[in-house]
Order: structure tokens, then C-alpha cells, then sequence
């Protein structure tokens, strides 16, 4: 008796602090024995695509996040993108179209962390400017119109698939395990995290905070525009209004996985959790055949028992 | 504890409105049909979604409607899920042209009857819609010009200058309608004095661009266009507040409760029918053909036409 009461509490503190992963696993658990459907191979590689697009740039906002900041503006990085990669693909080809879309992502991004990093402007005002006017520059360039392509390249790496999976969920394979070798392996990766764990400290203690945070505007404008280029091998279209949930889907996906808004703690490992949980929900809410509208209700209510799970377990921390 | 215990509550509250939701549309026995709609949550979306709702019912079958939001790649992986799931039937309501053509491919591939609604689809995958329910949007754009033109006739002045309201870039409905009314107004002197306005659909966003072109031009102001009522409604608002109601000819499409009780007060000079339940119904109905092994048209148009306040009797309204 004696023994198993701190086991008790083991075990409630290791389901509070894993809790993302529990519900998680208990909800793949509930789906497959209440739908069929759920389970099938089909099905596993619809959630697996469906969640790769926007997991490559969540990955990236994990990182800003972890630096203690936040940005808006990836969902019009995203939706130029699409703009810009769609019509390098009808003028001077994929391959060129790759590396000018996520090139010009990076600028972006290199934009905001200047005006965040080394003019200290707060990122929300920067990232919400940028949001509307890299939007604005969107439909100006398209005359608002959306654009697709023929390009017979885009559409051969289009039908790339090893086993079923496309090409779009190996990148984000790739890009997230960049990611958190990055973040784990790398003495830049520990200075993002001091820099968002305590900004004064970390700059007192040697680190270039202000490159830190530049650096990770910088690869979240990268990311977004990579994704927009995984999406235009999906859908070989462009226009400005797409992806605009793109920036509140990573946030949320960042912070359902168990990284803090406040920064310094997290991972890309952690939000791979999120991304995947946001992705099983909407498919098992579409498969228990939840109406459009109860579906948003629904995303709503997960999000908010997370963040309350995140404040309890940052409150058991503080008490012990 | 409480916080853990509201927590669980929580969870409870998630998983019993997921089991709850999807057995309130559930209906196993019959053939299920299964909408990715684009635009779910916009004013025209709700009755052309409960008139799917309502025929499907009728024909005995049971339907899910999903929120698209817009976004291509979302539907495609809802209908996906759909076909895993073992759904009999799927309508599609596209939410801009360019991003068609891999749904229409994909649905295709599914081998299943499928119907596209509302938006039309990309030119080069037309032809491999097995029926297009939508209204001839260009048509709706001309009869909103020939509208304008018999209220100059009904009142000729010495300026035919008009305010343009559009709704969103780069939809088609958007484009179309403003192809058409560029066509019967380009061969005469109404002058549209602003350039391209877009309000998004958006009542509020209409309000703002209504002040502002009262602030411009204020008196030279002669007609008054929007795209649809609820941003007739937003610019109606502007013109009330700054005391011109019932100093401009007023016009727009659309058959909501406003638009009648604006058209019945004599305040909107006409209106150009699109009417969403009779939209919605259409497109279950020919689905249901084609699930029946019966010849459909590949193009179903929605009937348009002018809408005065002698005829508001012979419409539906949400």
C-alpha cells in the first residue's frame, strides 16, 4: 500500500506531462474499434499527406516559438509562394521554381527577423504588417486571379510515391529531422532555447541573441515557402488566399504538441505529435460523419484542453 | 485536482460530442452521400447545404456536409477519407477555379457518381465533370446591367455614374458576373466611377467601401451595385447614415430576407435571382440520377433572372 502511492503519482504525473501522446494514442484506440474505416492503409496515408504540407512549416514556427516569438505572416509567405512557385513552373521551370520560391520565403522571413531581432519592433505588429502586405503584393502580381500548371515535371514529381506515400510526406520526414538534430545537436540549436528562455540572461551570457532570432524568422519564411512548393506538387495551383489558417494551424499544432508560448522549452519532436493529432482529429471527425460546423467546436475544445493541461503540469513543476 | 478533473471533463465533453455528432447523420442501411463544401459558413453556403440536406432526405438517402474552407488540398483529403469511409456518392463545391483540376482527376478516379455545385470547375477539366450544377454567372452579371439600363430609362438624368461593390478576387462568381455586366453596360454611357472594389462578401467590409466612395463622390453618385445582399446590406447602412437613402438607384443579386424587405420597401430598385435551394436540390437530384444509371446534362444551370418587388411571391428566401 505504502509502495504503490508514489507509483500512483508516477503514473499520474507521467500521463499529465505525456498527456498530447495519451489522448492521442487513446483516441487512434477509440477510432479503431469504433470505424473501420479508420484503420485502413488508405486512410493512414490520407492522414499521413494531410499532414505533412503544413507539418513542414510548423516545424520551422516550433523554433520561433521556442525563441520566445511568434509570427503571422507565414500564412501570406505561404500563399505568395504558391503564386510565385506556379508561375516559375510555367516560365523558367521546376527546378528554378523551387529555389526562387524558397529563397524569396527566406527573405521574407530575413525581413521580419531584422525588424523583430535588431529594430526591436514587437513581432506582432511586424508579422501582422508583413501578413497583409506580402498578401496585398500577392494580388497585385496575380491581378487577384488563381493560377495552375501544366509543367509535366511537377506532375512526374507529383506521382513520385514510395509505397503509396507521395514525395511531400519525405520531406517533411526530412525537415523535421533537420529540425531537431538542429535544435538538439548543434551549439546554435541550445542558443535559440536560452534566447527564449530568458533573453537578458542569454545575451549577458555571450550569445548572439539578435542573430538567434533573426536566424529563426529567417528559416520559418524558408519553411513556409517550401511547403507552399509541396502544395503546388499537390495541387499545381496558385493564389493569395491560400493557406491563410497556415500561421494559427502551426501555433496551435506548436502548442497542442507541448512547446510554451512563453519560449525557452519544446520541441519539433513535440509538435510532429500536434501536427498528427490536429490531422487525426479532422479525419476522425470527418469519418464519425460530425457535421462542418461541430467540427470547428470541436478542434476548439482540444485546443483549449491542452493549453489547461499545459498550465497544470507548468504548475505541478513549479510546486516540486 | 479540480483543475485535473476539469480537465477530463474536458475530454469527456470532446468524445461525447464527436460520438454524439456522428451518429445524428448517420444513417446505415441507405446510401450515403458526402459534400466538401468550400464555402460552409458563407450566407449562400447555409440554405444551399440544408436544401442538400432536405433532398437527400427525401430520396432516402443520408448525407455528412463537411467545411471545405477554401482549401483545395483540405477537400481533397475529406473526400479521400470519404471513399475510405465507403461513401456511395460525393458533391463537390470547389472553392476557386485553378485548383480543380487534381479533385476532378481524383474524384474521377474514384469511379463513384460524384456532381460539382456552384463553382464552376477549370476549363480543361470541364469536360470531365459528369454534371456541373451552377448558375450562368455571366448571365446574372447581364442582367444586372439590363436592369441598370431600364432604371436610366425609367429615370434619365444628365450623369449615369454608378459605384460597383465586387465580392471576392479571383472567384469565379466574382469575375463572371462582372464580365456580364461589363458586356450590356460597355455599349453605353454609364460611367462606373471606382475601380475594382472588393468586399469579400463581407457586409461590414461593403460599409467601409461605401463611405468612402460617399466621401469621394458623394452627390455625382447615381447607382449603387453590389454583388450580393449582404453587402448591399453593408453599403446600404453607409448610404443611410449619411443621408442619402432613397437619392440613388439602388442594385443588387440575391434572394435574401434583406433583399426582399428592401426590394418590398421600394429602397432596391431589382435584384437578379441565384437561387441556393433550388441550387442545393439540383444537385442531389441529378447525383441521384446518375447513381440510377440515368443520362444527366453535364451542365445544369441554376435558373437567373430578374427579381422585382411584384414578383417576391414566386422566390424563396433565407
Amino acid at each position: 500500500m505504502l509502495k504503490s502511492l508514489p507509483d500512483k503519482k508516477k503514473i499520474i504525473t507521467f500521463i499529465l506531462e505525456n498527456a498530447v501522446s495519451v489522448f492521442l494514442i487513446g483516441f487512434i484506440i477509440f477510432m479503431v474499434f469504433t470505424k473501420r474505416s479508420f484503420s485502413t492503409w488508405d486512410n493512414i496515408v490520407n492522414i499521413i499527406n494531410e499532414s505533412s504540407i503544413y507539418g513542414i512549416a510548423a516545424c520551422a514556427m516550433t523554433v520561433v516559438i521556442i525563441s520566445g516569438e511568434f509570427d503571422l505572416s507565414a500564412s501570406s509567405v505561404f500563399g505568395w509562394s504558391t503564386v510565385l512557385f506556379t508561375m516559375c513552373c510555367n516560365t523558367i521551370g521546376v527546378l528554378g521554381a523551387f529555389v526562387v520560391t524558397i529563397l524569396c520565403g527566406a527573405l521574407f522571413g530575413a525581413f521580419n527577423g531584422y525588424l523583430v531581432a535588431k529594430v526591436k519592433m514587437p513581432a506582432f505588429v511586424v508579422t501582422l504588417g508583413t501578413m497583409i502586405a506580402i498578401k496585398g503584393l500577392a494580388f497585385v502580381v496575380t491581378k487577384a486571379q488563381p493560377i495552375n500548371t501544366d509543367n509535366a515535371t511537377l506532375k512526374a514529381i507529383g506521382r513520385i510515391h514510395v509505397g503509396d506515400i507521395s514525395i511531400i510526406p519525405m520531406v517533411y520526414v526530412a525537415v523535421a529531422v533537420l529540425f531537431i538534430w538542429f535544435l538538439r545537436n548543434t551549439k546554435f540549436g541550445r542558443d535559440i532555447y536560452a534566447t527564449g528562455g530568458n533573453y537578458e540572461v542569454a545575451r549577458l551570457s555571450g550569445i548572439n541573441v539578435v542573430f538567434s532570432k533573426f536566424i529563426v524568422f529567417t528559416m520559418l519564411g524558408a519553411a513556409a515557402a517550401l511547403a507552399a512548393a509541396m502544395y503546388g506538387v499537390r495541387i499545381k495551383a496558385g493564389w493569395a488566399p491560400y493557406g491563410q489558417d497556415l500561421s494559427l494551424y502551426c501555433i496551435a499544432a506548436t502548442i497542442i504538441g507541448g512547446t510554451s508560448l512563453l519560449g525557452g522549452n519544446g520541441g519539433v519532436h513535440k509538435t510532429i505529435i500536434g501536427v498528427l493529432l490536429l490531422a487525426v482529429l479532422f479525419n476522425a471527425l470527418t469519418l464519425l460523419g460530425v457535421s462542418g460546423s461541430m467540427q470547428k467546436f470541436v478542434r476548439g475544445l482540444v485546443l483549449i484542453t491542452v493549453i489547461m493541461l499545459d498550465a497544470i503540469v507548468a504548475k505541478r513543476r513549479k510546486d516540486r | 485536482m479540480k483543475k485535473t478533473c476539469l480537465v477530463v471533463l474536458m475530454l469527456v465533453l470532446v468524445l461525447s460530442v464527436v460520438v454524439a455528432g456522428g451518429k445524428k447523420e448517420a444513417a446505415p442501411g441507405g446510401k450515403k452521400i458526402f459534400m466538401s463544401s468550400a464555402y460552409y459558413t458563407a450566407p449562400y453556403g447555409a440554405p444551399l447545404q440544408e436544401a442538400v440536406r432536405e433532398k437527400a432526405k427525401e430520396l432516402g438517402y443520408s448525407v455528412q456536409i463537411v467545411d471545405g474552407e477554401e482549401n483545395a488540398d483540405k477537400q481533397l483529403s475529406q473526400f479521400k477519407a470519404a471513399v475510405a469511409d465507403g461513401y456511395d456518392a460525393l458533391i463537390y463545391w470547389p472553392g476557386d477555379q485553378a485548383s480543380t483540376p487534381p479533385l476532378v482527376e481524383y474524384l474521377n478516379s474514384t469511379k463513384l457518381p460524384w456532381v460539382a455545385v456552384n463553382t464552376v470547375v477549370a476549363d480543361s477539366v470541364l469536360d470531365l465533370v459528369p454534371c456541373m450544377i451552377a448558375s450562368d454567372e455571366v448571365e446574372i452579371g447581364r442582367w444586372l446591367g439590363r436592369n441598370i439600363v431600364q432604371y436610366f430609362k425609367e429615370n434619365p438624368g444628365s450623369s449615369k455614374n454608378m459605384i460597383y461593390i465586387e465580392g471576392s478576387p479571383g472567384s469565379s462568381y466574382t469575375e463572371n458576373v462582372t464580365i456580364g455586366l461589363n458586356e450590356v453596360l460597355g455599349g453605353t454611357d454609364v460611367n462606373i466611377l471606382n475601380d475594382h472594389q472588393y468586399a469579400q462578401y463581407d457586409p461590414s467590409k461593403a460599409m467601409a467601401i461605401m463611405e468612402d466612395m460617399l466621401t469621394k463622390y458623394g452627390n455625382r453618385i447615381d447607382v449603387v451595385v453590389a454583388q450580393d445582399g449582404g453587402m448591399f446590406q453593408g453599403a446600404y447602412s453607409a448610404i443611410q447614415a449619411a443621408g442619402y437613402a432613397g437619392k440613388f438607384g439602388l442594385f443588387c443579386q440575391g434572394q435574401d430576407l434583406i433583399v426582399r424587405d428592401k426590394l418590398l420597401d421600394g429602397e432596391l430598385y431589382a435584384s437578379v435571382a441565384q437561387d441556393p435551394f433550388t441550387e442545393g436540390a439540383l444537385s442531389v437530384e441529378m447525383l441521384d440520377k446518375i447513381i440510377r444509371g440515368e443520362a444527366v446534362d453535364k451542365w445544369v444551370p441554376t435558373p437567373t433572372g430578374p427579381i422585382w418587388a411584384a414578383d417576391i411571391d414566386q422566390y424563396s428566401w433565407f
